[in-house]
């Protein structure tokens, strides 16, 4: 009995260690399109778009609260190589239509603090 | 007994291992957002707003010029206060006054197409090419500054 019990409590301890480990993979947590969007608004854009604290001005244009169906044209253009921007090119290379979608409809509604 | 106060320890440490567990989780789903001062951070000498380095004096000649060259060029589809009726067209308040310019210029010299564009009514409008191709160097400089000037207000 008391072997039986001490087997399951050590299962039990391991299991929390996975349980722990999954926990913590992007896997499991489910985000929305939106919840997306704004990660990769934060990773890949906002270092030269700015974001909605800060504006930065180095050449590249403000894209915070631009019309949405700009923003899409512009991002599939840039994507299928119709306009040649070696850095958006890149950067937008990888992105679906329903990420380009959910990006610039967070753009679109995003504005400036001031 | 002596079993009984394992099974406490264990479950104990089993409970603040899941709990860490789940702040882990909450924590990595957390959108990650970094306050910084920027101001400060990047010696106060850090202009940020575009209006503020191109704050253009409304009663100057080249106001008027570029009020007046926006009204008549730009205003049918980029709006009078420079945000447009139509999703598909940019607006152009507040737009970075560098870019602005470089983009006029590469449509002047044809770096950049748009193809033509024709109204569902058969009406013709012209398209950014054509539109760039009466204004001067000077005019695009004050229309640019006029544009970054209007998100000030």
């Amino acid at each position: 009995m008391t072997e039986r019990n001490l087997f399951r409590s050590v299962v039990i301890y391991i299991m929390s260690f996975v349980v722990i480990g999954l926990s913590g993979c992007s896997v499991f947590s489910k985000k929305t399109p939106a919840e997306t969007a704004a990660n990769t608004a934060y990773y890949m854009c906002a270092g030269c778009h700015g974001s909605d604290k800060v504006r930065v001005n180095f050449m590249t244009p403000n894209i915070i609260g631009q019309k949405k169906g700009y923003l899409v044209s512009t991002l599939k253009d840039y994507r299928d190589k119709k306009r040649i921007e070696p850095l958006m090119n890149g950067a937008v290379a990888g992105l679906s239509d329903q990420e380009i979608d959910s990006l610039a409809d967070y753009y679109s509604n995003a504005r400036l603090d001031k | 007994m002596k079993q009984d106060f394992k099974m406490i320890a264990l479950v104990r440490v089993i409970s603040s291992l899941f709990i860490l567990g789940v702040a882990q989780t909450v924590l990595a789903n957390e959108p990650t957002e970094t306050h910084i001062d920027h101001h400060r951070h990047m010696g106060g000498h850090m202009h940020m707003h575009m209006s503020d380095d191109h704050a253009m004096d409304p009663n100057s000649p080249r106001f008027a010029n570029a009020k007046k060259l926006a009204d008549k060029a730009c205003a049918d589809c980029h709006g009078k206060a420079g945000i447009s009726k139509t999703d598909d067209n940019p607006n152009l308040a507040g737009q970075d006054a560098l870019y602005f310019c470089k983009t006029m210029y590469d449509y002047r010299s044809r770096a950049r197409n748009l193809p033509p564009i024709k109204t569902n009514d058969g009406l013709y409008v012209p398209n950014m090419n054509e539109v760039t191709d009466k204004l001067s160097d000077q005019d695009i400089v004050d229309l640019s500054e006029y544009y970054a000037h209007l998100r000030a207000q």
